[in-house]
């Protein structure tokens, strides 16, 4: 029981910066929709990173201990940990924002398409999607998508707030972290008859209750 | 069938609530009316949150179902032994049936054990059912000889979500219809892989403050 306020006391620790930042300068000096924005961006990737830890990103893309204490944090995978699917060998990517092996070059944007649509970033242009038929709404007529065992497919069901606290948290939470990890192999369609509506379910979920579901009471 | 009998049967007891409100006075009875009503809601809606969580945590990618309520087997335990189970060294594990069947599913355990085996990744079927207030083994209810989930269960990822959403996902899992279906126990090690759940593999709990010396504000 005593855990829990140790726990939140934890995390208001690293607000304690920004309270004293804001005691102590004098008010006109910054204007005060500013403060309120950084401290907005700051909560949003402190949620990106509680989302996180708790989807267990770090299980396939840390070396190591997969928490933020670990050096290789997100960092990509090592080869004794790559993915064997069918004839391919599939590896768990470097997430850290390093320009020239993580997610440096790629923004904010690319990393919530990802996400949500399953598209790679590094093929994927930096637009804005609305639609999931290939060719229409910006997706891509010939989309690129995240080899399996990615769980995109669970992931796109979080709420667009939570997407974009994660690609926060990755673009800025993080240091970069130089390490390269060898391209997946896939198919030559990028995955695309892997992930058909028929095999990945409808997008948003069906209504509750729906199938097995009993619909509470 | 089921859900009419009970839809009629709630009719009815609203029925007996509204006639005895008119017939007694009316202070006490809608009082105790809506607050019934309020509580039905709060269960719908944790149910829902825990809906919401177990599409988004992907735990039908192994349990069965993908990330489709709607589809056949959702959460019902191993059926493709292929893509659902697994081989952690010289053991298979096999994801269980979550449905809350009572003699090959969840049934007979409560939204507590639920609740201990995603916060401390103990087995239900051998972890008495107690709030537990400690990780450390004999010590605030934590066994002194731990079982845990075999590996890959998640839930060192899954400890981080907020007590509330555990609860959430404990009721959603107990709000399914039961559906019969054995799955063998998973093979493990005599330890119940205590050796394979220590703090220097896993990580602390909870999470070390943001930031550490990986990431930056």
């Amino acid at each position: 029981m005593t855990r829990w306020p140790t726990r939140r006391s934890l995390y208001l620790m690293p607000f304690l910066p920004v309270f004293f930042l804001v005691a102590c300068t004098a008010p006109g000096s910054s204007s005060y929709s500013s403060r309120n924005d950084m401290s907005a961006r700051q909560q949003q990737i402190t949620r990106g990173r509680a989302l996180v830890l708790d989807h267990d990103c770090a299980g396939c893309h840390s070396m190591g201990v997969p928490s933020p204490i670990d050096p290789g944090f997100l960092a990509g995978t090592t080869d004794s940990a790559q993915f064997q699917i069918g004839p391919f060998k599939t590896r768990a990517r470097n997430l850290t924002p390093d320009n020239a092996t993580g997610l440096g070059r790629f923004s904010e944007r690319q990393v919530f398409n990802a996400l949500r649509y399953g598209l790679r970033p590094g093929e994927t242009p930096d637009v804005e999607i609305t639609s999931s038929t290939p060719g229409q709404g910006n997706f891509p007529a010939r989309p690129r998508y995240l080899a399996p065992p990615m769980p995109w497919i669970a992931f796109r069901h979080m709420t667009d707030e939570q997407l974009w606290a994660i690609s926060a948290y990755l673009k800025n939470g993080l240091k970069p972290v130089s390490h390269r990890v060898a391209d997946s192999e896939g198919p030559p369609d990028f995955w695309a008859s892997a992930w058909t509506a028929e095999k990945t379910g409808p997008y948003p979920a069906p209504p509750f209750p729906a199938g097995a579901e009993k619909g509470g009471q | 069938m089921r859900r009419s009998t009970e839809r009629s049967r709630f009719a009815v007891s609203c029925l007996a609530i509204i006639v005895l409100a008119g017939c007694s006075a009316p202070a006490p009875s809608v009082a105790s009316f809506s607050s019934t009503m309020r509580t039905d809601q709060a269960k719908q809606d944790q149910i829902l949150r825990g809906r919401f969580l177990v599409v988004s945590h992907a735990c039908g990618d192994c349990h069965g179902g993908g990330s489709d309520p709607a589809s056949a087997g959702w959460l019902d335990g191993l059926r493709d032994t292929i893509t659902q189970q697994f081989r952690v060294g010289p053991f298979v594990t096999r994801p269980k049936n979550l449905t809350p069947d009572n003699t090959t599913g969840t049934g007979h355990f409560s939204e507590r054990q639920l609740f201990n085996a995603l916060r401390y990744g103990l087995r239900p079927e051998e972890t008495p059912d107690v709030e537990i207030g400690s990780t450390v083994p004999g010590q605030g209810n934590f066994p002194q000889h731990p079982h845990y989930l075999a590996i890959p269960m998640p839930w060192p990822s899954w400890r981080h979500m907020p007590d509330q959403d555990l609860w959430a996902i404990a009721a959603y899992l107990k709000s399914l219809k039961p559906v019969n279906h054995k799955v063998q126990d998973s093979d493990g090690p005599p330890d119940f892989w205590a050796g394979e759940y220590t703090v220097a593999k896993i990580g602390p709990y909870p999470a070390v403050p943001y930031p550490t010396a990986n990431e930056k504000r």
